[in-house]
């Protein structure tokens, strides 16, 4: 029940099928809200990795220390410079072969979280728990979903996707178990649906209703809404209405992918309701991210932007080879210009996230300045598969932790682990070590 | 575990202080005399002496051994803690020559310590890498890096699982000292013998005293040699050097030759005043070379031999590792034609 002087930070719009959480409102924690409490804001750790590296030369400046111009595929952040750590000479050893031949993209995606060498083998998979479900794991009941993995193209668990290795590890990045990988969702729809269903499915005839009539599901909990409505102040009012918007945006382009992919193939194998276009995709799931963490439903995101390995062309740059093979470019300028492409229009997307994360407010702050937003890849070069070197960048400000705004360059062959100690850290999980890990990196610290 | 006649050449740690004696120069000269013969495989090389130009010398060694490998291999490591100690002429000089068009004659693409590595995950990554049994570390200064590594979590396992034999150059047995090395991080010697998890053989400086490297030898080498040009600048030539840590190395690459005695079984102490003494047992896990006068000059040769022998391009003499299962070929992580 909503009641006009204290709003519980779990209050939920329901309705038949739907139960709609919540962003952090004044009227939640009116104390909060007016001052700076240090820590009392949920901190929020999204992990998203693109495939086959990226062009270091395009990627790395020329400097250390403050951030100033970008390079050219991080220009699409430079706005955001302020809110970004650039880290550089971070390493994967356990990627790399260490005796067992071919199958770097396998390798890389296996280990990349884990911190573990994966067996190799096509059926009999073992990596090791991934960083990010230690920190699920530890926040627990905090939040109705302890993470959230979700992806854009490729699913699939079985099969050989990489010279004798899994697809179970080009596909996923979140192992619960050494043997369990967690597959990321793919189709907005089920995401939708996972966010804002009631934690069980929807009766058939609350499914019908919804289909018949197209209706949102804020029709759903408009009596609940109207409620809340005339228990806020104006500015959690607008607030609320801000929020509301965007998820029926959201809906909005769900359904438009799906009446898309009605009327036009979009020219290769994808469920119902995936858009065809990339960069509307990675909205739409960035978008829910987005929802996810004001509402407080998860914490904890791995975010596998396309599979370790893929071959998906970018017809929308005007790019119609596959990424993958363009990257063997052998210095072949025009392949390798083709990569810088790739690469630059991911960031594009990405930044497009991160602007809509700095431009909601919450507290003293933004969302944004209450995340960790790491971006990166399991390879550096693509070419010559080089597990070293790490392109590696965090986004947001880890509610006041981290001194953003620079480029800190450390020792080569220092562990990529060593970061997730730190990430780790500011989650609440404090280890003494994390798979190969030989320490927690300096220069990250707000001074 | 293999068998050993399917291994490749076993894979060399090489840690030294170098820069402090030129002994360790010519071991690193000797080592790749042994990688271009595939006798090993050169996988690490690190450095306990934190000087910068200890760094960018022993990188520039290892890309006149092996031109156009720079990429391909792991950076050089570098213990950086603690006060810098002063450069010495014999890395300053081979740095500072410069070719004909004024580059330097010996690039290294070391400027500063952020392109060295951080010798513990250097050693223990190239670890990782190598058959169980068949790396070999050969340790020619103070046990630092090697005591900093062995602390990782895993490590000792680590070296219980892949290293065959440490050789190192530090000590005097059966019984004397202190030895230059030893006393160089006392604490950290005293741990290595004490903890590291795999046989050792230590050459004591009463080996090298013995085994003098003649600076005859090094005349004889291409002017363009980074080892050579160190070698004339560490003293005035004409002069012959003990081969302390050359010793060291050559018992590590070939043990069953019969250059050197061996003890028998025992453990090494180190005492707080860096004094070494050999205990005998028959479950020890130490031995210590001796030098027998007799086969001093089939050493010395042997040493001015591989020493002295020309780079071989890495390329040609590559093995390729055992392979794995057959995997099915999937064109979706494949590159279009020949890959890396």
């Amino acid at each position: 029940m909503i009641t006009r002087k204290t709003l519980s930070r779990r209050t939920l719009l329901r309705g038949v099928g739907t139960a709609i959480a919540l962003p952090v409102f004044d009227a939640m924690s009116p104390a909060l809200a007016s001052s700076s409490i240090p820590g009392k804001t949920p901190l929020r750790l999204a992990v998203v990795y693109v495939p086959n590296g990226i062009e270091m030369r395009y990627w790395n400046p020329d400097y250390e220390g403050k951030l100033g111009e970008l390079p050219r595929i991080l220009k699409p952040l430079q706005p955001f410079k302020d809110d970004l750590l650039l880290l550089t000479n971070l390493t994967q050893n356990n990627g790399r072969a260490l005796l067992d031949g071919a199958g770097d993209h396998g390798r890389c995606c296996g280990a990349y979280l884990t911190g573990v060498h994966p067996r190799k083998s096509a059926v009999d998979i073992q990596a090791g728990v991934s960083c990010d479900q230690l920190i699920a794991n530890h926040l627990g009941s905090q939040t109705r979903f302890p993470s959230l993995e979700v992806g854009l193209e490729d699913s699939r668990q079985a099969g050989d996707c990489d010279s004798g290795y899994s697809c179970a590890y080009t596909n996923n990045l979140a192992w619960r178990s050494e043997t369990q990988p967690l597959p990321p969702i793919l189709d907005p729809r089920t995401l939708f649906e996972r966010l804002f269903g009631k934690g069980v499915e929807l009766s058939p005839e609350a499914r019908a209703r919804q289909a018949k009539f197209r209706r949102s599901i804020l029709d759903f909990v408009r009596e609940d809404t109207r409620k809340l409505q005339g228990d806020l102040g104006p500015t959690d009012r607008r607030k609320l209405d801000e929020y509301l918007s965007s998820i029926r945006d959201i809906e909005r382009q769900i359904e438009r992918a799906e009446h898309d992919n009605a009327q036009i193939d979009p020219g290769m194998e994808k469920p119902y309701g995936i858009p065809a276009d990339f960069a509307e995709h990675f909205k739409l799931m960035t978008d829910m991210i987005t929802v996810a963490f004001q509402a407080d439903l998860s914490r904890v995101v791995t975010f596998l932007v396309t599979r370790e390995g893929s071959s998906r062309p970018y017809r929308e740059i005007g790019i119609s080879d596959g990424h993958h093979p363009l990257t063997h470019h052998r210095n072949d300028p025009d392949m390798i210009e083709k990569v810088a492409q790739i690469n630059a229009y991911q960031v594009r997307q990405f930044a497009a996230w991160i602007e809509k994360l700095k431009s909601i407010q919450e507290g003293d702050g933004t969302l944004l300045d209450h995340s960790m937003i790491t971006y990166g890849a399991g390879l550096s070069d693509g070419n010559r598969h080089t597990h070293d070197d790490l392109p590696v960048l965090i986004a947001g400000r880890a509610n006041g932790t981290l001194k953003t705004g620079r480029r800190v360059v450390y020792r080569r062959e220092t562990p990529i682990t060593n970061l997730y100690l730190n990430l780790m850290d500011r989650m609440g999980v404090h280890a003494e070590h994390f798979a190969d890990s030989t320490g927690r990196l300096d220069g990250l610290d707000l001074a | 575990m293999q068998a050993a006649a399917e291994l490749p050449p076993p894979g060399v740690i090489f840690d030294a202080d170098m820069g402090n004696s030129i002994d360790d120069a010519l071991a690193l000269a000797l080592l790749y005399g042994f990688d271009g013969r595939d006798e090993i495989r050169v996988v690490a090389i690190s450095v306990s002496k934190p000087n910068l130009n200890a760094a960018r010398f022993t990188e520039a060694v290892r890309r006149f051994y092996m031109p156009g490998f720079a990429g391909k291999a792991l950076p050089v490591g570098l213990a950086a803690e603690g006060p810098l100690p002063e450069d010495t002429a014999m890395l300053t000089q081979p740095l500072s020559r410069r070719d004909d068009e004024g580059e330097p004659l010996y690039p290294h693409g070391i400027g500063g310590v952020n392109d060295t590595a951080d010798p513990a995950p250097l050693i223990r990554n190239a670890l990782t890498a190598q058959h169980d049994g068949n790396a070999i570390v050969v340790l020619t200064g103070p046990a630092t890096n090697l005591v900093r590594m062995l602390a990782l979590p895993g490590a000792k396992e680590l070296v219980a699982q892949k290293v065959r034999l440490l050789a190192v150059m530090g000590g005097a047995y059966p019984q004397g000292g202190p030895e230059y090395n030893i006393k160089l991080d006392i604490p950290a010697a005293r741990k290595l013998f004490a903890e590291w998890p795999s046989p050792i053989v230590a050459s004591g400086v009463e080996v090298g005293d013995q085994v003098l490297f003649p600076g005859s030898a090094v005349a004889g080498w291409p002017d363009r040699h980074p080892v050579g040009d160190a070698y004339k600048a560490y003293k005035p030539m004409p002069y012959d050097t003990p081969a302390w840590d050359m010793t060291a190395a050559l018992h590590a690459v070939r043990p069953d030759k019969g250059y050197f005695d061996l003890s028998e079984p025992g453990t090494i102490r180190v005492h707080d005043d860096g004094r070494t003494e050999f205990a005998p047992s028959a479950d020890g896990k130490h031995r210590y070379l001796i030098c027998d006068p007799a086969r001093r000059e089939k050493v010395v040769s042997t040493l001015i031999e591989i020493a002295g022998a020309k780079p071989v391009e890495r390329q040609r003499r590559r093995v390729p590792p055992p392979d794995p299962p057959k995997p099915k070929p999937v064109p979706e992580a494949k590159p279009p034609s020949a890959a890396p």
